[in-house]
């Protein structure tokens, strides 16, 4: 097994969540990642910390797809059939409801755990704005599911 | 609720749905750019992911409850197509649908001189449900054999005009077992648009016309023994003159 497959399946699971949550939805975050997998194929054996750029290639991938496709957005509420905890099922239609700028800082900060600086710099925006997002982002949630 | 609270529930529920994504990818490096050669440069030329849900437990049931909701939805007025309906509705239910869906239902010779009663749900643009049905000869009525759920298989693939590649959309669905014993697969995708029948090639080239076609959509039952042999299914004119083949399910 090379060392490219090797790390293949290691970060393949944590990148499609990743942008699975990034983008609301599973098929398009695997593509996705899988693009981010093609790109960084190529220079792989240069790089220090592939998996940093493999994170940042799928967020910036997911964020270049929202931009493109945003006649596809309504299908982010598509039905995935996954049987879940009620509770949990009800938190995570708040989260893929919600503009996509918030709901990608919630991913972030609450997901990958980021700093609101981190969370800022994977958004190409200043702290403030992404702190306002995940405010904004939060409160749009509880208002959205049962206390 | 406090957003330190709102923000637990939010992470607690990310990283329980983050648990439906298995711990490694279904197929390895090669495989998956292979695929992804196949079906075209942009994913979204051609949408492949199938979800398979839980159809052999909702087959257990449907005698039960789900002929019940189908014989009252009236979809169905035949006995012969009850359980079919009931599979469907359950299907819809799994899916959590909220649109309108269309509904289809396609009766195909199968193997052994059974009849395969094929149904077809779909939901616009979401994904659609197929389930199985066959009636052994002599049989009053047909026995639910199996059924599939997928989402998101409706793009358009490049292809679509001359060939549609079936492992696209329904390389999971094997496995199901039918009264006679016999384990059946189902196929099922776009069809170019003249396609009035369709072929499945078996590993020795004999071709069995077992499918149908409806409204630009073809499903066909193989024998599932058959498959992973670099079968392909074959779309035939209504003048018979073929439009072209593509890969069956179990290729890839």
């Amino acid at each position: 097994m090379t060392q490219f497959e090797d790390f293949y399946r290691a970060n393949w699971s944590a990148m499609v969540r990743l942008a699975w949550f990034l983008c609301g939805s599973r098929q398009d975050g695997e593509d996705v990642v899988h693009d981010a997998f093609v790109r960084l194929e190529e220079g792989f054996d240069e790089l220090v910390v592939p998996e940093a750029y493999l994170r940042k290639a799928v967020v910036n991938g997911v964020l270049a797809l929202q931009r493109h496709r945003a006649v596809e957005r309504r299908h982010r509420s598509a039905p995935e059939i996954w049987h879940l905890d009620p509770e949990v099922e009800e938190v995570w239609a708040a989260v893929r409801q919600l503009p996509d700028r918030q709901r990608e800082a919630l991913v972030l900060r609450f997901y990958l755990d980021l700093s609101l600086e981190q969370v800022a710099d994977h958004l190409g925006c200043p702290v403030g704005t992404a702190k306002s997002l995940v405010h904004r982002g939060v409160a749009a949630v509880r208002r959205r599911v049962t206390p | 609720m406090t957003d330190e609270r709102t923000g637990a529930r939010i992470s607690t529920a990310l990283r329980s749905v983050a648990q439906t994504v298995p711990e490694h990818p279904p197929t390895s490096w090669e495989l998956a750019c292979t695929q992804r050669a196949k079906w075209g440069p942009r994913p979204s030329s051609g949408r492949r992911t199938i979800r398979v849900v839980a159809v052999l437990a909702a087959c257990a049931v449907l005698g039960g409850a789900g002929t019940g909701i189908a014989a009252a939805s009236g979809a169905f007025s035949t006995s012969a197509e009850v359980a079919l309906g009931a599979a469907m509705h359950l299907l819809q239910r799994t899916a959590k649908w909220t649109e309108p869906t269309e509904m289809t239902r396609l009766v195909a010779p199968g193997p052994g001189g059974t009849t395969l009663l094929v149904g077809s749900a779909s939901s616009n643009s979401q994904g659609g449900c197929e389930a199985l049905a066959v009636k052994s000869p002599g049989a009053a009525t047909p026995q639910l054999v199996g059924a599939a759920c997928s989402v998101s298989f409706n793009s358009s693939h490049p292809a679509a005009t001359t060939s549609v590649p079936a492992s696209s959309y329904g390389n999971t669905t094997h496995g199901w077992i039918s009264p006679t014993g016999t384990d059946y697969a189902v196929s099922f995708g776009q069809a170019p648009s003249e396609t009035s029948t369709v072929a499945f090639i078996t590993s020795t080239g004999t071709k069995l016309v077992t499918g149908a076609v409806s409204e630009g959509w073809y499903v066909i039952a193989v024998p599932a023994s058959d498959l992973g042999h670099g079968n392909n299914v074959e779309f035939f004119r209504p003048t018979g003159s073929s439009l072209g083949t593509g890969p069956a399910v179990g290729t890839t």
